[in-house]
């Protein structure tokens, strides 16, 4: 067997792959290692598929011997959030309504990442239905932060946050209806990827809110993202919100400069709107230097109150998802943890009127946001107000009390990408957000990659005890 | 305008026309879930004009 360098990006492993300097049983033995030794602590993991994965890991070896090589991620061990379909394995949405539930088809965008090589080492928690959490009263508890395992991950994607961050997979896969790709992403100091609405298929994902829901990757940097985005992007007849566009070379896209892109800072989000906190303020003042110093054209963007994207998206959302669980929170109520039932219940209070009411304002946001875009290619905001918090802190209406950063691109289907912009005083990862153009994908990736290569924090790793 | 929290009666009306089996317990949840509504509520009407001319102008510009 040989040996696997700790924590090593996709583009690493696939280099040594390539080159015959590792196969994907040595990488594939080194994360069920590592899962063994730090599962029992993070709870990422809450089905685990370890022989099945050898055995593929053994015919991807096999095949790169023969000269079969698939590309970069080919022989690379991901884990998959437990809301996407996985033929034969169990798919729970972490919800005892689904406790036992084994689909027979998996879901296409992880389909698509198996056929281009990648190896499933098992499905990742999630919060219920990809709504409540952090929540107790669940079939399975929920992840830990490896930073320190008394805090948060962020939600909903918890699961890939905490199994990326602590190299236990290489990537996963998230959704994102309200950011939880992008809030794990942020928590957990990791880089995720909220691609444009409809560029990745949804079909044999768990839904939450039908036009608000979005599938994308989970890993450690931007490069990662533009690998995973290339496997698992394009249209799909069967979603019907599946776009047909062309699919660009995002890992291709990554090696242009930055020089000349214009970012607009929507300052007020985070400084009028829902205030952040000071060290996330200052980490991300520091950001906006790098990126002028990487010679972005930097300045002010204004759009409408925070507050009213929230409201628009999470009244869109907690109609939707009422919608598809009105019956069963109707006749067996008490199969939902406590903090998805209390959230989703609010979905019975919205009239119909209120519905409309806020599509026609997201059809406003969505015009105002396409008017900015035409000032700036990229729009730069925070992740989230702080570092992650103790995860006992956190309530069942959190979400609601406070206007999520992330929730505008949700509205919009816009990209947003979240990288790591520094730690806090405790170490902490801390996150901001890059939004560019539908379908645009490749060049919030780019702005992305040459940020965390201007800077030092792709360099730490959280160390769990 | 300020959307108000509904009250003890509205949300147990709410319930029962949902199908939603009114405990103590789940109008609890439901109650805190209004006081939260009402506040997305309001935020959502901020700055949408509800007139009915504004629907007018609204219907045909989608419609371009």
């Amino acid at each position: 067997m040989n040996t696997v360098p700790n924590f090593p990006t996709i583009a690493e492993a696939s280099d040594l792959i390539a080159r015959g300097e590792i196969t994907p049983v040595d990488l594939t033995q080194h994360c069920l290692s590592r899962i063994a030794a730090q599962d029992g602590v993070l709870h990422s993991f809450l089905t685990f598929t370890g022989e099945q994965a050898l055995q593929a890991a053994e015919q991807a070896t096999a095949e790169i011997r023969s000269g079969q090589y698939k590309g970069p991620l080919h022989g690379i061990p991901v884990g998959i959030k437990d809301i996407f379909d996985t033929a034969g394995v169990r798919t729970t949405g972490n919800s005892r309504l689904l406790e036992e539930r084994v689909p027979s088809e998996t879901a296409e965008s992880v389909k698509r990442l198996e056929a281009a090589g990648a190896i499933v080492l098992g499905k990742l928690t999630t919060h219920e239905f990809a709504l409540g959490g952090p929540s107790f009263d669940l079939p399975w508890p929920p992840a830990r932060n490896p930073w320190d395992k008394a805090r948060f991950t962020g939600g909903s994607s918890s699961g890939t946050g905490a199994a990326v961050a602590a190299g236990l997979v290489l990537a996963g896969t998230g959704s994102d209806t309200g950011g939880s790709i992008r809030n794990p992403a942020a928590y957990c100091g990791i880089t995720g990827l909220k691609p444009t609405y409809g560029l990745v298929s949804r079909r044999g994902v768990i839904p939450l809110a039908f036009s608000l829901d979005h599938v994308g990757p989970m890993a450690w940097n931007a490069e990662d993202c533009a690998i995973m985005l290339q496997a698992m992007a394009g249209f799909d007849a069967r979603d019907p919100g599946s776009a047909s566009v062309a699919i660009p070379d995002y890992r291709q896209a990554l090696a242009t400069g930055v020089a000349g892109l214009r970012v607009g800072i929507i300052r007020h989000f985070h400084e009028e709107d829902r205030a952040a906190e000071p060290a996330m303020l200052a980490a991300f003042e520091d950001a906006v230097h790098v990126l002028t110093a990487l010679g972005c054209k930097v300045s002010e963007a204004r759009l409408s109150p925070l507050s009213q994207y929230a409201a628009c998206g999470n009244v869109i959302m907690l109609s939707e998802a009422y919608a598809i669980h009105e019956q069963d929170l109707r006749d067996r109520p008490d199969m939902y943890g406590y903090a998805c039932r209390a959230r989703m219940s609010i979905g019975a209070m919205i009239t119909a009127a209120d519905y409309l009411r806020a599509q026609r304002r997201r059809t406003e946001l969505v015009a105002e946001t396409a008017a900015a875009m035409h000032q700036f290619d990229v729009l730069l905001t925070v992740t989230a107000a702080s570092e992650a918090p103790e995860i006992t802190q956190v309530g069942p209406f959190g979400s609601y009390e406070k206007p999520l950063y992330t929730m505008p691109a949700n509205v919009t289907g816009s990209p947003t990408i979240s990288v790591c912009c520094g730690y806090s005083a405790n170490g902490l990862p801390l996150g901001m957000q890059m939004s560019g153009r539908p379908f645009d994908d490749a060049t919030v990736l780019r702005l992305a990659h040459a940020y965390e290569t201007a800077t030092a924090w792709r360099g730490k790793r959280p160390q769990v005890m | 305008m300020t959307r108000p929290v509904l009250s003890e009666a509205e949300i147990r009306g709410l319930a029962l026309r949902a199908g939603l089996e009114p405990t103590e317990g789940r109008l609890a949840e439901l109650a805190e879930g209004a006081r939260h509504l009402a506040v997305m509520l309001t935020d959502l009407d901020r700055d949408l004009d509800r007139s009915v001319e504004s629907a007018v102008i609204f219907s045909a510009e989608r419609s371009r």
